[in-house]
This record gives C-alpha cells, structure tokens and sequence, in this order.
C-alpha cells in the first residue's frame, strides 16, 4: 500500500488523446491522459457519464471503432512495449491474454447464439496449445470460479439472470489469465445485492491470480472498496490522481470535492444534496483553459486561459488546479 | 418442437384446399371457355356441346367442384389436360424437377452472392467497396428479371457464345436462368445482411469477441454473421414467393419445359386441370418452404428454439 517501491512500472499511459469524428464534428473524448499501474495494484477512473473512461480502456486495447475514433497521440506502455505500435497480429496475442476486459452491460455483451462455455473456450483456445477437450475442462472450471455450475456449460445466454451473465464475461476474461484487468463498470447494470457479490468475487480472484485492475466506475463506494488508486477524469482528462487514501482524506481539486459533496452523509440529517452547478462540457466545443472553470466556484482570470498545469501536492499526489490552495484552505476551515 | 412442426404441416391441409377452392372458382370466372377452344372454328353448335359434356363442364358448379376435390384430395388423381389428353400427373413430374432445380440454384446463386456482398459492404462501410456492392445491389433490385435474362443471352450466348440461350441439357443450360431469377434476391440480400451486419457489428458482444483476441475473419463469421442472418431468414420467405413467380416468366424466355411454362400454357389454353394442378402443387412446394424457413429460424437462433420448446411443455401440462 504505499508508493515508495517504484520499479519500472507495469502499465504506462502517456498524453493519450483520442477523438471521435461524427460527420464534420469532432469530438474530444479523451485529450492527454497519462498514469501508471504497478503489478497488482488496482486504479479506479472515476468520472461522469461521457467523461471518456471507457474510451481510454478500449483504447489500452485497441478495441475503438476504427470508422470514427482516431488515436492521435499518446504511448500505452504494457511492461515497456508501446501497443500503439505493435502490429494488429501482436495485439491480438495480447487481447484477452495479457490484458482482458469486462464490459459494462451484461445483458449484451455475451453473443446470444452461442452456448456460453463455447463462448470461453474461444478464448483459451485461442491463446493456449490446449486441445479442444482440455480447453473445455478448462472452461468448465472457470465458471466453477465465478459461481456458476459447470453443468450450464452448454447453455445459451437467455437462460442466464444478469448476475450470471456478468459472471460468465468475468469468467471469459479471466481465462487466460490477464495480467491486466479492465472492468467497465462491470456492477452498474446489476442491482445491489448482485453488485456486492460481484466485486466481492473480482476482489477475490484478483488476489488469487495477482492480476492488476482497472476499474471503471462512477461509484465512489465501490472505489472506496476495491481500489488503491484512484484517478478522477473529467472531460478526458485526469484532474487528481492519488493513492485512495490521498483522494478520500484529501480531495484537492474542487470537481473531487464536488463529486464528495454530492454523497449523502450517513451522520448527518441532510435535506438537500450539493450537486455540482452546470453541465459536463460539450466536447466538441471544449472551454478555454481548464475544462472545469466554467463551473468552478474557485476560477480565477488564470483558469480561463492556457493549459492547465499539473500540480504535484503530496508525494505522488497529482492534481490539476492552480487554485489547489484555496481549495485546501477551504477545507480546513 | 416435433409437436409444433406436426401442427404446422397439418395446417396445411386447410390452407391447400382453399388454394384448391380459390383456383377452381377463379377459372370458371374468368372470360374464355375450354370446349369453345377445342373444337375447330366452323364447329357447329352440337360438335360443341358435345364436347363440353365430354370434359364435363355442362355439369353445375357444385357438381364439378365435388368431383375436382375429391378425385384431387382423395384419389390424388389431377386428370387429364384438356389439350393433350395426357395423365397430368405424368407430365408435371419432370417439369417439377426442372423448376425445383432452377429454383435452388437461384436461391443459391442468390444467396452466396448476396451474403458476401452484404458483407463486403458492411466490413468496409464508407469506403469504395460499400459503394460498388450497393450500386450493384440497386441495379439487381432495379432490373426486371426478363431484361436481366435478355441482357444476359446478349452477353453470354450471342456475344461470348458460352453459354447456351435456351433449352434443356446439362447444367450449362440452368446457369443463365438461375441468375436471371436470382438477380433480385441477391439484391435484396446484400442490401438486407449490410444493414444487419451493421447492427451486429456496433454490439458490444462483437466487441466482447475482439477483446478476446479473435481474428478479425472469426469476429466477423462465427460472431457477427450468425446473428446478421436471423433478420435475413424472414425475408427468404418472401424471396421464395418472387421466385417462383419470376421463374414462370424465365422459363419462357429460356424455353426451359417447367412448370411455369406449363402453367403459362395451361392458362393460354384454358386448360383447367393444368391450371388448377400447377397451382396446387406451387401452394404446397411453398408451404413446406416457409416451414423450413421457420426450421432455419429455430435452427439459428436458440431463443426461438427455446420458445417452441416452452410452447409444447404448456400444451403438455
């Protein structure tokens, strides 16, 4: 839990900036993010809805619609090797073998035509010398691991709840042993109950098979329970990034501390919720300067123009505001 | 499922003897008279009305629709054509065989032509190739059948002479009809698969599939086209219909001896019993079709599968 043992780290962005193009219209969806991930440890993106989180996971694994998403610049340094630049053959060995993704919707994100376990087995078949019986076996005990009996191997998605599905695509993810995971909001789509289990379950799996996470969400309790980092994106860019307990105890930037005050409090008797005033920025047309000011109650003339800096606050402690100190100042009174 | 087929084919029976009904009553309606036909022009009027009580037609309707269904339904025995004086139904059986196998090669040639295009256009949606394959699409769907099978002989026998013009013979001599008939479907396929093509390949189960590290030829035949197929299987049926009635034009053109050129005889001539045989026959070779088409359907799509299992369970109980 602490940041001090920094070997060469084992996933590397680097000024990633993605853009959509929808007829003339360009949309930025992600513009110069960067973080790093040591083995084992999990980052939480935490951001609103359209804030460009899913759009920076599908791009570590190359998985954007090439008709209208360009990669523009950027590294993704997986163990010192770019997988921008590797080629599709490459990229493909590396796809649901070293890094493997869950998805958001489970409902739709298994193939409604294929039996379940063939719809693992492909992927283990696919990255292992494993015969097809062998691969099964295989297959039959992953969804063992995730609660599913292995009898329902041969059973086809509509005969799943929602819980199940998403086990079965965390079982598929899981098969070959990535060593990163990207979950997509793996528990938006399922209700409370089925939430807790599921990243309970992702929890316990992490640890036995020492894989690193991302974790996509807009949850700051399941942050708050399964992350050790976290990274809090707004408009496609990282504004504070900081062990959990940095972004918990300290939250820096005001749009962290706006996404706080917008939690209801258990210990106080609370009529209304703070919410933060306005909407997310068009990203097509994106504001001058830093993207938040136009909601910021802490803006200044210096918020309006140029880019904003990155301001480095406490050890590893990262965060993009030259207001910090008011802010801080703010909290402590 | 076997409970929900055996019902299916059942259903036919009353569906057929209405095709039966409609077809006999239709012919008496229409204007012409079968005995006027046959005899000679300078018959007198007892030479005719002999023969209208040789072919039986002095008889009241009700009396010759008794007879026609019951000696069609009970004795299946279709008669004789008035015309040649022939057994119908040794006539019609090598003209069945014919029209069945220009009518498949023209499904198939309709829709592996029209899947490839449809996938060619979608894999490369926006970029040239879309383009082409869909002007071809709009062409096939623009084209009267006949014009395409004139255009063909044009091209293929009188220019190029390979192939021949008309006739029967070997399978040389379905190539040019089955493509004259299967124009349209693969039109309609290509059409119909690029725009489901384009639905499956936004899903997010596609795109689950690539994060597996699939190739993009796995992704796009084992994922995507499976499911592109389910939407395309409705229109089959319809496809089948077009057909067939594309087919009795072409066998004109190409003087292939089918049952549409049978049947156009038939009708030119007021040959009842031809007519009504060749009708009948149609009406059930099209039945089965649409139950097949409902067999691909549950077939493909486990779903649906599921729900004729799940029908037969409540009936069951």
């Amino acid at each position: 839990m602490n940041s001090k043992d920094q070997s060469a780290p084992f996933l590397e962005v680097k000024d990633l900036e993605v853009f959509y193009s929808a007829g003339k219209q360009k949309v930025q969806a992600v513009n110069g993010v960067s973080f790093s991930l040591q083995k084992g440890r999990s980052l939480g993106l935490v951001g609103e809805t359209g804030a460009g989180k899913t759009t920076i996971a599908k791009a570590i694994l190359r998985i954007l619609p090439h008709a209208s998403a360009t990669v523009k610049n950027g590294q993704i340094l997986l163990n010192g090797t770019n997988l921008l630049s590797l080629s599709e053959e490459r990229m493909r060995d590396i796809r649901g073998n070293e890094i493997a993704m869950i998805f958001q919707d489970p409902m739709t994100a298994l193939n409604p035509i294929l039996r379940v376990g063939n719809q693992i087995t492909e992927a283990i078949l696919h990255h292992s010398s494993m015969t097809k019986a062998e691969a099964e076996k295989h297959a039959m005990e992953m969804l063992e691991m995730v609660g599913i009996p292995a009898e329902r191997f041969g059973e086809y998605p509509h005969q799943f709840s929602g819980g199940m599905k998403q086990r079965v695509v965390i079982a598929i993810a899981l098969a070959c042993n990535p060593a990163l995971l990207l979950a997509d909001e793996p528990t938006t789509a399922l209700d409370v109950t089925i939430q807790a289990q599921v990243l309970h379950m992702i929890a316990g799996l992490k640890e036995k098979l020492g894989t690193s996470m991302i974790l996509i969400t807009h949850d700051m309790g399941v942050v708050a329970s399964s992350c050790d980092d976290v990274a809090i994106v707004y408009a496609g860019q990282i504004v504070e990034y900081g062990t959990l307990e940095q972004i918990f105890d300290h939250p820096s930037h005001p749009y962290t501390r706006g996404l706080f005050n917008a939690i209801p409090s258990m210990n106080i008797d609370q009529e209304y919720l703070e919410p933060i005033d306005g909407l997310p920025p068009d990203p097509t047309h994106l504001p001058e300067g830093c993207y938040f000011s136009p909601r910021c109650k802490y803006a200044a003339e210096a918020c309006k123009t140029g880019n904003m800096p990155v301001i480095t606050t406490a050890d590893g402690h990262l965060c993009r505001c030259c207001q910090y100190n008011l802010v801080a100042k703010d909290e402590k009174k | 499922m076997l409970k929900y087929f055996a019902k299916r084919i059942l259903w036919m029976i009353p569906i057929v003897i209405c095709v039966a009904l409609l077809i006999f009553s239709l012919m008496r309606l229409i204007p012409g008279d079968p005995a006027r036909m046959l005899v000679s022009r300078d018959a007198t009027e007892e030479e005719y009305l002999n023969k209208r009580v040789e072919l039986g037609l002095d008889e009241p309707f009700l009396t010759q629709l008794g007879k026609f269904l019951t000696d069609t339904f009970l004795h299946f025995d279709f008669g004789k054509s008035y015309m040649t004086k022939t057994s119908i139904s040794r006539d019609i059986g090598p003209r069945m065989v014919r029209t069945m196998e220009l009518g498949l090669l023209a499904a198939a040639f309709a829709m592996i032509t029209g899947i490839l295009l449809g996938i060619t256009a979608a894999t490369h949606v926006k970029k040239w190739q879309d383009s082409l394959c869909m002007i071809i699409a709009l062409v096939g769907i623009s084209m009267p059948a006949f014009w395409a099978a004139l255009l063909l002989i044009m091209l293929f026998s009188v220019k190029l002479q390979l192939l021949p013009p008309s006739g029967i013979g070997g399978i040389q001599y379905y190539i040019l009809p089955a493509i004259s008939v299967g124009l349209y479907g693969t039109a309609t396929f290509a059409r119909q698969i690029r725009s489901s093509m384009l639905d499956v390949i936004g899903s997010d189960y596609v795109t689950t599939a690539r994060s597996k590290g699939l190739t993009e030829r796995e992704v796009i035949y084992k994922h995507a086209l499976p499911n592109a197929l389910i939407p395309t299987i409705t229109i089959i049926g319809g496809f089948l219909g077009q057909m067939f009635g594309g087919s009795i034009v072409i066998e004109t053109i190409f003087s292939i001896p089918g049952m549409g050129l049978y049947l156009i005889t038939g009708i030119n001539n007021r040959d009842y019993p031809v007519v009504q045989t060749c009708v009948i026959l149609l009406s059930i070779i099209f039945c089965i079709a649409m139950l097949l088409v409902d067999l691909a359907y549950a077939m493909v799509d486990p779903r649906i599968k599921a729900r004729y299992a799940s029908s037969k369970v409540k009936r069951n109980k």
